[in-house]
């Protein structure tokens, strides 16, 4: 089977899992394939053994005449990862006084190691999917992979949602040019499209084999329940009120992990544990996206040698590295998703056989219906599906260019080698020329010759000659386009972290703010840079920062759904949520009526504010968002009207100042799945949505220069923002690529226009159930408490600039 | 939006120029001419409309205005000679009975020999009347009671409207004696300005030029 396996396992004591000696046997066999398997199994091994039993065998055949090259690539998508594999395969090299030698390649390895690495390269190398385009950048690179048997994916499910994944089927479409024999391995947690994951990964040409490890890790979810659903808000969605119920928890545990969904949220979870148990500075910490990295370092090395009690965190700790005296997890406000839920529920319990402890914390009365649904989900295997990109032209130019840097590409071999993959399998001939009309000549031909050359062909070698281009081109690899970011340090030169420029913009020297868990003062503003001084004070502002606001998953809609339909059952206290809340639905009742499955909700009330209509497809916000101005749209083709939009995961709500005609409207069909594109095009502002999304592609694709890594721009003159190059696009050459996919971004992924569409489709077959309730009910209320709404009537940007023009000149 | 510093009229137009028409005098701020030559020089793939979009508003603006004088108030010119050049010394030929005035900018780095090929005047500062003086950045501390007319600062103004909605728009801001026009020039950014106590805030629109109230 696998000697080197047996050896190891047997010295430490083990036994491999059968999923273990499975994989051995398809590596040695010479399959690819994908692997899934959970955290804390030792999936690590089952692959590292059938990589170093292939080198060995190869060896001994060839004899080991060959020069020493890179054998095999294995690729994570954080460095802290990829520093916890180092440490464990090297283990085993040593462990087995094996030649085989492995090296890491991340951000933070020195240009000196990376020289080395380069020059003799290590046979295993532990690397980020930006760096192995970094390498491709270089020149003699297709020597350097040229022995290069494996390919490693970690965490591939996680990579293959995002344009990291393109740059993924990118690399891998050239490796496989390079060494036809590549062997490539996917390993991924549960979701909902494995099949299709490990398709996507392998190239269609390539079966592979898939290997799942039948462990059921043992999950127990409960959800923390208010005292008295009295007192217990309709809406909200910080839920600090709840902080109490947490203390015990975190007092009983050795380690506990809060995950918030937000970084303020997670600012103001933090100051509150702190106020109620002040004794626990320096036992408790917080861990998000915008800390440094020395702090943040020093917090996963502090849960790992088990010193906090507790680590307020958000997504920043989803992935990665595994804290074993992490014991309890508690997830605060909804996790949108199943497959998130589960993921930070396994972030407890590491060692083998433990049990994964999960406490779901609502944040209002109605979002504890959500513990239910999730716990329902888990139990009937619901897992969410990951979206991967297609045709993100942005992510191609980018890949051309860096080519082009190096040895140069051939336009008919690059295409068929693109061709092959899953991102770009549904590309065209004329679109292909048309990228590489935009690296040659800027775009398509627009006449005269000008100074245009960013990438020449030599010989039907297509080349970046100037060395200029080629540097400002290696600083630019990636797709993760960060914001106008403010660095926050101390006069003494510390570096805390970074806040968005606008929140700075707000504050003037001497106002306070929270920050990593510190009151600070603001001294001063220097280029990009906050001057902070510790404060005293106990009020200041908490930044928040923008994006990070996911909607509801289609999976945990139809879990939502379920557990609304199970309150027609006889309530039990077997479902200790719906139990607690049979009081709200009596109200609700009492008021107007529950949603039932196979109908559709819809309430009209009148208030001091004006006519509402609420509708519950419980379809997640973004969802809500495109179908509410559809439906304005519809409304207001019966009758002039501007609606006030409010949304939800649960529903949304339109609000008018005269009466709403829904009555005739649901004659005519408000929810017909007929003429609906042309509905969403007419009723959705999208070249606003577009606009926004060009922001990334813009940046990826090369037209704005993102500057040197936390340095301020040296290249101002270069600068123009990416609205700039959106309109002077939308004016000059509105069939540009990149143009064009920011519209089919929008559609994909912010209106979800599949996933609307069937909601459109499902809705349709319902009853209609409309009722009139004389004062807002506990469904209406949170939806209509909703801080964020937006406007909508036929009227385009220049009209409603318009209005606001009459405002003023009145 | 018409206003009178002493007995000089100024006239802002929503084209983001101002214009005196006592004197025949288009004012108009930082085109950036050649900056898409430049970016595209570097690398970067914009669009490069045969004929500059800028020079042909300017066309419209002259024969709707018919002045007399033009001055560009600096920052012409974005870069060194390019392609976009011939297309300027074309617009300045077209309009051969109009007296063109470049007070310098820091962007105007084309050599004085190339400037000078040009029926162009290049000042560093040009007096208008008794109390008007025009120059490329504002001045920080007024001379001789004259309203400073400039541009450089590419001034905009952010508004909120109902529903959480914000709009970021270019600006005439005045302070003082220093009066600053919004960039002319299609590709140029804004610098958001807020509105500081005594000055006023004139927001282009898409036909109307406003007041902040």
């Amino acid at each position: 089977m696998n000697s080197f396996g047996e050896v190891w396992f047997s010295n430490q004591g083990w036994i491999a899992h059968p999923f273990q000696e499975k994989t051995w046997s398809a590596m040695a066999k010479g399959r690819s394939g994908l692997l899934n398997a959970p955290t804390g199994y030792g999936k690590t091994m089952a692959i590292w053994f059938g990589v170093l039993h292939h080198y060995y065998i190869q060896r001994k055949v060839k004899k080991g005449k060959d020069p020493r090259k890179l054998h095999a690539l294995w690729i994570t998508p954080l460095r802290a990862l990829s520093s916890e594999i180092y440490q464990a395969t090297k283990l085993v090299s040593d462990d087995l006084a094996l030649d085989y030698e492995i090296g890491l390649r991340t951000g933070d390895t020195s240009t000196k190691i990376r020289k080395d690495q380069k020059k003799k390269p290590p046979q295993g190398l532990l690397t980020t999917p930006e760096s192995v385009h970094i390498l491709m950048a270089s020149k003699g690179y297709i020597d350097y992979f040229s022995g290069l048997e494996f390919v490693i994916v970690d965490e591939w499910h996680e990579l293959m949602g995002s344009k990291r994944g393109v740059l993924i089927e990118l690399a891998l479409s050239r490796l496989k040019a390079i060494n036809p024999k590549l062997k490539i391995w996917g390993i991924s947690a549960t979701i909902g499209n494995l099949e299709e994951a490990k398709e996507i990964l392998l190239g269609p040409e390539n079966r592979g084999v898939m290997i799942k490890a039948a462990i059921k890790k043992r999950l127990q979810i409960e959800t923390l329940l208010p005292e008295l659903i009295e007192r217990f808000p309709w809406a909200g969605h910080l839920g600090v009120h709840m902080a109490e119920k947490v203390i015990p928890i975190i007092e009983q545990s050795q380690s506990t992990l809060l995950f918030t969904n937000t970084r303020s949220q997670a600012e103001i979870w933090y100051r509150q544990l702190l106020e109620l148990m002040p004794d626990w500075a320096g036992a408790i910490a917080l861990h998000h996206g915008s800390l440094s990295n020395e702090i943040r370092t020093w917090v996963e090395a502090a849960l790992h040698e088990g010193s906090l009690k507790a680590v307020i965190c958000t997504s920043s700790l989803d992935l990665g590295v595994d804290f074993r005296p992490v014991d309890t997890v508690v997830q605060i406000g909804s996790p949108k998703g199943i497959a998130r839920f589960l993921q930070r529920a396994g972030r407890s319990g590491h060692q083998p056989g433990a049990m994964s402890k999960i406490y779901f914390l609502p944040t209002h009365s109605l979002e504890i219906m959500e513990g239910a649904s999730l716990k329902y989900a888990v139990k009937e295997g619901m897992m969410e599906r990951r979206i991967p990109y297609v045709r993100s032209f942005d992510v191609l130019l980018q890949y051309l260019v860096t080519l082009a840097i190096s040895e140069g590409f051939k336009a008919e071999e690059t295409y068929h080698e693109i061709k092959g993959t899953h991102c770009f399998s549904s590309i065209t001939a004329e679109e292909f020329n048309e990228c590489i009309l935009m690296i040659t000549k800027g775009g398509r031909s627009l006449g005269a010759y000008d100074e245009f050359h960013k990438v020449v062909a030599e010989e039907g070698i297509f080349k970046v000659t100037s060395r200029r281009i080629a540097h400002r081109h290696l600083l630019n690899i990636g797709t993760i386009v960060s914001d106008a970011m403010m660095q926050v340090k101390f006069m003494s030169g510390k570096y805390l972290g970074t806040i968005e420029e606008w929140f700075i913009s707000r504050l003037k020297p001497g106002d306070n703010f929270w920050f990593s868990g510190r009151n600070l003062e603001l001294i001063k503003v220097r280029e990009m840079q906050a001057i902070v001084k510790n404060s005293t004070g106990k009020k200041g502002a908490i930044p928040s920062w923008m994006g990070g606001r996911l909607p509801l998953s289609a999976d945990l809609g139809v879990a939502l759904r379920h557990s609304m339909d199970m309150v027609h059952q006889p309530i039990t206290r077997k479902s200790p949520e719906l139990h607690f809340l049979k009081p709200l639905f009596l109200k609700q009742q009492e008021l107007s009526a529950l949603p039932e499955e196979g109908t559709l909700l819809m309430e009209s009330i009148q208030t001091k504010y004006g006519y509402h209509l609420f509708v519950y497809p419980f379809e997640g916000k973004f969802v809500h968002e495109g179908m509410a101005a559809v439906i304005a749209y519809r409304l207001s083709k019966i009758k002039a009207a501007t609606f006030s939009i409010a949304t939800n995961e649960y529903g949304f709500e339109l609000l008018s100042d005269a009466p709403i005609p829904v009555e005739e409207a649901m004659e005519i069909g408000l929810f017909n799945t007929e003429d609906l594109m042309n509905d969403i095009r007419l009723g959705i502002n999208t070249t606003e949505m577009a606009r926004r999304r060009f922001r990334d592609i813009a940046s990826i694709a090369g037209l704005v220069f993102q500057g040197y890594p936390g340095k301020p721009m040296k290249t101002k003159h270069l600068q123009a923002n990416s609205s700039l190059f959106f309109s002077v696009f939308e004016d000059y050459d509105p069939k540009n690529l990149l143009l064009r996919q920011a519209y089919d971004e929008v559609m994909d992924f912010q209106l979800e226009s599949a996933r609307m569409y069937a909601a459109f489709v499902r809705i349709s077959t319902h009853a209609i159930n409309l009722t009139f309730p004389d004062k807002l009910t506990p469904f209406s209320f949170p939806i209509f408490a909703e801080s964020f709404r937006e406007r909508y009537s036929n009227e385009d940007w220049q009209t409603r600039l318009g209005k606001l023009k009459d405002r003023l000149e009145k | 939006m018409d206003f009178y510093y002493k007995e000089e009229l100024i006239q802002l137009l929503p084209e983001k120029v101002a214009f005196l028409p006592d004197h025949g005098i288009l004012i108009v701020a930082d085109l950036h001419l050649g900056k898409a030559s430049h970016f595209r020089k570097a690398g970067i793939m914009i669009p490069l409309p045969s004929s500059s979009p800028d020079l042909k508003r300017l066309d419209e603006l002259i024969s709707a205005l018919e002045p007399s004088t033009l001055v560009f108030l600096g920052d012409l010119f974005h870069s060194s000679l390019n392609k976009e050049w011939e297309g300027l010394k074309n617009f300045l030929s077209r309009h051969a009975a109009i007296r063109f005035v470049l007070t310098k900018g820091n962007h105007d780095i084309l050599p004085t020999t190339v400037m000078k090929d040009t029926p162009m005047e290049i000042v560093e500062e040009l007096a208008v009347g008794e109390h008007l003086l025009l120059r490329h950045e504002p001045m920080t501390e007024s001379r001789d009671e004259k309203l400073n007319i400039s541009g450089h600062i590419h001034p905009g103004f952010m508004i909120k409207s109902q529903g959480r909605q914000s709009f970021r728009l270019p600006c005439f801001y005045l302070q003082g004696q220093s009066l600053v026009l919004p960039a002319f020039g299609q590709l140029t950014g804004l610098h958001m300005l807020k509105k500081e106590a005594g000055a006023k805030v004139f927001i282009v629109f898409q036909d109307e030029v406003l007041e902040l109230p």
